[in-house]
């Protein structure tokens, strides 16, 4: 592996912070102002605003892990941090590391196929009424699987072009929504909750900030900068933003108790938004069809996690045969959830796993590289030149 | 390598074909555009049934049938079908087309008087339910049969749903009609601190008219408001002008009078809630012009103008006040969102008391400032 990371170009920091952006930016946001609002009510942009925050730490914790072990790859990681030091055989190291990655691998199946039923769901009651589930969810499966045949650094570039064609949409929307504001709606600040049913807005949030950790993979191609850290906070602060305005946006217009019963919220507001001049009306199968390009980057991106993850374990093999005994999997388990219902409970319990597993093992990882004195404590930036220096030179020498 | 060529070629060609996203696609001419929907109840063995009647346009009779105009027949179709619940009298009205119905353009859910004061949730739900139909569509309760306003001929435009929806939306611009949409009835029934009102149409003769509110409590209709009443409304609710109005200038025989048209209207409510009790205090500024007037006094000098504001304000303020008594005594609903500001800026206070009752209980008062601005053309 490490050979062939000389040879290929590093992901920029922009890239990396439109790999973070784009992942979470999915389907999390058609259904999340109902789910913030069933639970936190008119306090839901708080709850958003919760979610950023804890989810900016748990980013912390992987960047840092990230920078502390700049060309290594995930496995190599693990097996670095929980094995034996370097020089000898490292097979307890790798045999410890196994139960993570398959917990890992197993966790981004489960993810990517819900987040295509759930976009299959909605466009199936939304705009493509006679067309079987299956065919979206299939689609959208084989076209990740294309890309799962290119190196990262098309998977990067792809990201960084499509996330102003996801952000400059949803945000324009929301913004076009404040029209029909009504501060009625969203006082009190504070609705009298218990904060027990709070925080389990805030849990509830997490199923859409999710997607984040998979900068964790793909963290040993990333050019190192000082600022690669600022990058990847940024890369949650877009999305965050996009919620909290998008949550604004229902609340006030929809008030909490009408927002709690909307199956699809984010499509409602797009409903009842008036482009001044009235010239586009329904916008939301247009809307929907930009919103392709949104899960498609969320799909991809997990589909290209498990790929890689399973590649690196084997330590051979091209990813697209990978993919391909991937794709059925998925789909398979893309169909498990009887209805929309079972779907949406069951994206709860993902949303659960996906703040343990996507907070613990990064952390459990750093704590366990910090006390053993694993990799560069102050960060590679310090002590050797830049990893983009050696890579330069790594392909002149080539 | 030139087998992978070809194949390439294939798959382009077959990728044409297969991802054109047209699986389920449906011509225009395909399918049958309601337009507006009108539902009312009838006996039927002695139970009572829905009768829902869709208006559809013929699209020959719009496109061809211009020209003279007055050859061809009428451009839109009525049918409609009796069932027990609105979804299966849908089902009964297709199968009375050839095409499948569209939902997507209706523009107008009419309801009658008498389906609305059974009660319209089970209307409603259907309708939430589909996602073709949109919120910003008009429902109106029709004073007699739902059906007859489907049935109305404006002549002005060839589509009569198009005509009503022009009224309305002209209306709601100007702030004459209160803009309540569907959207703002779904949100009202399901929001504890609203509650529901449609606007009301009348029919006579050939003509269809606007003629003020139905509030509703949770999905019931209770009551109407008549148009001079729904003005208020929404000058208190809205900050909307709403129409015009007659102030009497003399004593009740000679019938001198003025008539004011509002042109702008803001609303500033005071809100105090002490010991479970609301006192509410709404103070509107209004700016009008004197469209006519019927008397004898010159409008020519300030001091008659300032006379006759206060005219004008006390009349307002009569107004208001009946208004709001036949609220908490007759309707005995929150049309004026009183309880959304409640909720909002006296939360804890809130969450003690029942609304419904609160309101009644409610101490309201209201005062006018009005402000002539232009008298027209005339000086005196």
């Amino acid at each position: 592996m490490g050979k062939q990371l000389a040879d290929k170009r590093p992901i920029s920091s922009r890239q990396a912070m439109s790999i973070v952006s784009s992942t979470i930016l999915g389907v999390g946001v058609l259904t999340l102002p109902r789910v913030v609002a069933s639970e936190a009510h008119e306090a839901g942009w708080i709850a958003i605003l919760c979610g950023a925050f804890a989810t900016s730490i748990v980013m912390i914790i992987v960047t840092k892990l990230g920078l502390r072990f700049p060309h290594l790859n995930f496995i190599e990681t693990c097996s670095h941090v929980l094995g034996r030091d370097k020089g000898k055989s490292n097979k307890l190291g790798k045999l410890l590391s196994y139960p993570i990655i398959i917990i890992l691998i197993a966790y981004y199946l489960v993810v990517a196929a819900s987040i295509s039923r759930t976009f299959g769901e909605v466009v199936v009651t939304a705009v493509l009424k006679e067309t079987p589930l299956e065919v979206i969810i299939g689609t959208m499966l084989l076209t990740s699987l294309y890309l799962v045949k290119f190196d990262i650094d098309v998977l990067a570039r792809l990201n960084e072009l499509l996330l102003p064609l996801i952000v400059i949409p949803i945000l324009l929307i929301a913004l076009l929504s404040f029209q029909s504001f009504q501060l009625e709606f969203i006082l009190p600040v504070w609705p009298g909750l218990s904060l027990s049913g709070f925080l389990k807005g805030v849990l509830l949030t997490m199923f859409a900030y999710q997607g984040y950790e998979l900068i964790l993979i793909f963290s040993n191609r990333i050019q190192i900068i000082k600022k690669s850290l600022w990058f990847n906070i940024l890369g949650i602060i877009i999305p965050s933003v996009i919620y909290l305005l998008i949550v604004i946006a229902g609340i006030s217009v929809f008030g909490d108790e009408e927002l709690a019963i909307l199956m699809w919220p984010t499509l409602e507001i797009i409903k009842v938004t008036e482009v001044p001049g009235m010239i586009l009306e329904r916008l939301e199968s247009l809307f929907l069809g930009v919103w392709v390009a949104a899960v498609f980057t969320t799909t991809a991106n997990f589909f290209y996690a498990i790929t890689l993850l399973t590649q690196q374990v084997f330590g051979r093999g091209k990813r697209i045969w990978y993919g391909l005994g991937f794709t059925p999997i998925i789909f398979w388990l893309s169909l498990q959830p009887q209805n929309i219902i079972a779907l949406f409970d069951f994206q709860q319990y993902i949303g659960y796993a996906g703040l343990t597993l996507g907070a613990l093992i990064p952390a459990f990882l750093l704590i366990m590289a910090f006390i053993r004195k694993k990799g560069s404590s102050t960060g590679p930036l310090a002590t050797k030149g830049p990893s983009a220096k050696e890579k330069s030179t790594a392909i002149q020498q080539e | 390598m030139k087998k992978w060529k070809k194949l390439l070629i294939v798959v382009q060609l077959l990728s044409l074909v297969l991802l054109s996203g047209c699986w389920s696609r449906r011509e225009l001419e395909e399918r049958i555009a309601v337009i507006s929907v009108g539902i009312d109840a009838v006996k039927e063995n002695g139970k009572k049934v829905y009768k829902v009647s869709i208006q559809i346009p013929i699209p020959v009779q719009i496109a061809g049938g211009g020209g003279g105009g007055g050859g061809g027949g009428d451009a839109v179709k009525v049918v409609s079908a009796q069932g027990e619940t609105v979804a299966k009298a849908f089902s009964d009205i297709q199968k009375k087309l050839n095409q499948v119905l569209f939902m997507g353009h209706t523009r107008i859910i009419a309801i009658s008087e008498e389906v609305a004061e059974d009660g319209v949730l089970d209307i409603v739900d259907g309708f939430r339910r589909d996602p073709a139909i949109r919120r910003l569509l008009w429902l109106l309760i029709v004073e007699g049969k739902a059906e007859d306003l489907l049935n109305s001929k404006p002549k002005i435009e060839q589509i009569p749903t198009v005509y009503i929806m022009s009224l309305i939306q002209n209306g709601a611009r100007t702030g004459a009609i209160p803009d309540v949409t569907l959207g703002d009835f779904f949100v009202s029934i399901s929001n504890k601190s609203l509650q529901p009102m449609a606007n009301r149409m009348k029919l006579h003769e050939d003509d269809v008219y606007w003629s003020g509110l139905s509030l509703f409590d949770h999905g019931k209709m209770v009551g109407n408001l008549t148009d001079e009443e729904s003005w208020i409304l929404v000058q208190l609710r809205d900050e909307q002008p709403g129409g015009h109005f007659q102030v009497f200038t003399g004593n009740e025989e000679n019938k001198e009078n003025i008539v004011v048209s509002p042109t702008q209207v803001e609303t500033k409510t005071k809100l105090e809630v002490k010991d479970g009790k609301v006192k509410a205090h709404y103070h509107v500024y209004m700016q009008a012009n004197i469209l006519e007037k019927n008397m004898p006094e010159h409008l020519d000098n300030v001091k008659t103008l300032a006379k006759l504001r206060k005219l004008a304000e006390k009349h307002l303020e009569h107004e208001a006040e009946q208004l709001i008594n036949s609220l908490q005594t007759k309707q005995k609903v929150d049309v004026l969102r009183l309880g959304s500001k409640v909720k909002a800026f006296h939360y804890k206070e809130w969450q003690k008391m029942d609304w419904k009752q609160a309101f009644q209980d409610a101490e309201i008062t209201v005062s006018y400032e009005v402000q002539f601005r232009r008298t027209g053309m005339q000086l005196n």
